[in-house]
C-alpha cells in the first residue's frame, strides 16, 4: 500500500492514429505523486505527455503498466480527477456562469449559486457571466476552463498545457493565479508544459520527458521556497536549473 | 456596404426581368393567354384565393398533411438518427437501409402509398413521410456525431455517464444542425405534399392546381403555383427566425 495519491508503475501506452498507424506514446513510465504537490511534466511537443494526463484522467488505460489512484486503480474517469484541456474548450451553448456550473450536477443545489458567484469573482469574470463563450478573449476562455474545473473541487488538478496559447502577459498572471489556488485549496497538480520557465516556477518536482516512445529522462527538484512568485525567475537558483534543464532537453 | 447594398441589388434584378419578359410575351399576344396569363391576371388570380372555399377546402387539408407528415417523419427519425449517430451498432443496423431507401424517388412510391393507404390524408401522409424520414436519419446521425471529442471527454472528467453525456452535451451542442435540416426538410416536405395531392383526391392546393388546369384556368394554376412557393419561403423564414433567436450562442 502505497502512500500516493497518483502512481504510475511501467506504464507503456499505445494505440492506432488516425491512419491506423501504431503510435507509441509511453514506454515504461514510472512516477508518483504525494498529496498537495505539484508536479511538472515537461520535454518536446508530441511526446506524449498529454497521454500521461488522459491515462491519470481515466479518460484511456494503460497497454502495459497500472495506474492507480489512491492504491486503487484508475479505470473511468472521476470528478476527483479535473481536467483542464488544452483547447478552451468550454461549452459554446452555457452562458459563462452555466459553464462554471456544469459539474456541480451531483451537489445540492442550494449552495451552487453562492460558489458559481465566487468562482466568477475569483476569475474575473463577473462581468461576462451572462455572455457566451465566443464573446470571451483567449485568456479568459482559459480562465473559464480552469473555474469550470476547480469549482468541483477535485482532489487531483490535471492540466495539459493550459497557458500554451496565452500571450506572455496573460500567461504570467495566469501562472500566478494558478499558484493562489493550488495554495488556497491544498489540491495536487500534474502540470504538462513544454516551457522550462513554467515548470521551475510552477513545479516542486520537473519530470523531463524523452521524444517518443516517451519515458522519464530525469527528475528535478525544484530549489524554489513556497510560495513562488515570478519574482525567483531571476534568482541563480532559478537560473542555474534552467540551464540544467535546457542542456538534458531531449531535441 | 457598397458590396452588400450591390449584392442586394444582384440578387432581385432576375425578378423584373422575368415579370418583364412575361409582360411582353403575353402583351405582343406572341403567346396564348389559355396558356401564359398576363402577370397582372396571375396576381389578381392569386388574391382570388383567399377566399373561405380555398383556405378551409383547400390550404387547411394541405396544412394539416404537410404537418402531419413533418412531425411523423421527425418523429421517427430523431430517435434513430440520434442514436444511429452516437451507437455504432445502431448505425450498422440503420444507415444502410436508408442509404438504399433514399435514392428511391419518392414519386416511385405514389402508386404504392394509393394502394395501401386510398387516396385521402393517410396517403399524403405517407409520401411525405416516406419522402423525408430516410434523409432526416441520415442527417440527424452526422449532425451527432460531429460533436467535437474533447466535449465529450470534458463530460466524462465530471463523471457523467452515456446519457447525460447525450442530453447535456450531445444535444445541446448538435441542436443548430438538427434545425437548420429540419428546415430543410421542411421544404421537401411541401414538394412531396404537392405531389401527393396532384396524383390522388379531392382536396387540397396540388388538387385545385390540377383541377384548374383541367378547366384551362392558367391564372388560377399559375396563382396555386405562387401560392405554394410562398408558404414553403413563409416556412423557411420561420424556422430562420426561430433558429436565431434559439441559437445566439453559435
Amino acid at each position: 500500500m502505497s502512500d500516493a495519491l497518483l502512481e504510475f508503475r511501467g506504464v507503456s501506452k499505445s494505440f492506432l492514429d488516425r491512419g491506423s498507424r501504431e503510435v507509441h506514446a509511453l514506454n515504461d513510465v514510472d512516477f508518483s505523486i504525494q498529496e498537495r504537490e505539484i508536479v511538472c511534466v515537461i520535454g518536446p511537443s508530441g511526446s506524449g505527455k498529454s497521454t500521461v494526463l488522459r491515462l491519470a484522467a481515466g479518460l484511456s488505460t494503460p497497454t502495459m503498466g497500472t495506474v492507480s489512484y489512491r492504491g486503487q486503480p484508475v479505470v473511468a474517469p472521476d470528478p476527483e480527477r479535473g481536467l483542464v484541456f488544452q483547447a478552451y474548450n468550454a461549452f459554446p451553448w452555457l452562458t459563462v456562469r452555466e459553464n462554471i456550473a456544469f459539474g456541480l450536477h451531483a451537489q445540492p443545489s442550494n449552495h451552487r449559486g453562492a460558489r458559481v458567484e465566487k468562482w466568477l469573482e475569483t476569475m474575473g469574470l463577473a462581468e461576462f457571466a451572462d455572455s457566451f463563450p465566443k464573446a470571451l478573449s483567449g485568456g479568459m476562455r482559459q480562465r473559464l476552463a480552469l473555474a469550470r474545473t476547480l469549482i468541483v473541487e477535485p482532489k487531483l488538478l490535471l492540466l495539459d498545457e493550459p497557458f500554451g496559447a496565452l500571450d506572455e502577459k496573460t500567461r504570467a498572471n495566469m501562472q500566478q493565479l494558478l499558484l493562489n489556488i493550488v495554495m488556497d485549496t491544498g489540491c495536487t497538480a500534474l502540470f504538462v508544459t513544454h516551457d522550462i520557465d513554467e515548470a521551475i516556477l510552477l513545479g516542486d518536482r520537473i519530470l523531463l520527458f524523452s521524444a517518443r516512445p516517451a519515458r522519464i529522462l530525469k527528475e528535478f527538484v525544484s530549489p524554489i521556497p513556497k510560495p513562488r512568485t515570478r519574482e525567483h525567475l531571476r534568482q541563480p537558483e532559478f537560473i542555474s536549473l534552467h540551464d540544467e534543464i535546457l542542456r538534458e532537453f531531449p531535441v | 456596404m457598397k458590396i452588400g447594398r450591390r449584392d442586394a441589388l444582384l440578387s432581385i434584378v432576375p425578378v423584373p426581368a422575368i415579370v418583364l419578359l412575361w409582360y411582353v410575351l403575353t402583351r405582343s399576344g406572341a403567346i396564348d393567354p389559355v396558356f401564359l396569363p398576363a402577370p397582372a391576371r396571375a396576381v389578381a388570380g392569386f388574391f382570388d384565393l383567399l377566399s373561405r372555399d380555398f383556405i378551409f377546402g383547400h390550404l387547411v387539408p394541405s396544412l394539416i398533411r404537410v404537418g402531419g407528415g413533418f412531425l411523423l417523419s421527425v418523429a421517427i427519425a430523431f430517435p434513430l438518427g440520434v442514436l444511429s449517430g452516437q451507437i455504432p451498432s445502431i448505425a450498422r443496423l440503420v444507415h444502410p437501409l436508408c442509404g438504399f431507401t433514399r435514392y428511391i424517388p419518392v414519386a416511385a412510391l405514389v402508386p404504392l402509398c394509393i394502394l395501401w393507404f386510398g387516396i385521402d390524408d393517410g396517403q399524403k401522409i405517407a409520401v411525405i413521410a416516406l419522402g423525408v424520414v430516410f434523409q432526416l436519419i441520415l442527417l440527424f446521425a452526422a449532425d451527432t456525431a460531429a460533436v467535437p471529442a474533447d466535449l465529450i471527454e470534458a463530460g466524462r472528467t465530471f463523471g457523467l455517464g452515456r446519457f447525460a453525456i447525450l442530453r447535456r452535451i450531445v444535444l445541446p451542442w448538435s441542436m443548430p444542425a438538427i434545425w437548420d435540416h429540419l428546415r430543410i426538410a421542411a421544404g421537401w416536405a411541401w414538394s412531396y405534399l404537392v405531389l401527393s395531392e396532384l396524383v390522388a383526391g379531392n382536396r387540397g392546393i396540388g388538387y385545385f392546381i390540377v383541377q384548374a388546369q383541367r378547366y384551362l384556368q392558367t391564372d388560377q394554376v399559375f396563382a396555386g403555383i405562387l401560392f405554394v412557393g410562398l408558404l414553403g419561403v413563409l416556412t423557411d423564414l420561420v424556422f430562420r427566425a426561430v433558429g436565431a433567436r434559439l441559437f445566439r450562442w453559435t
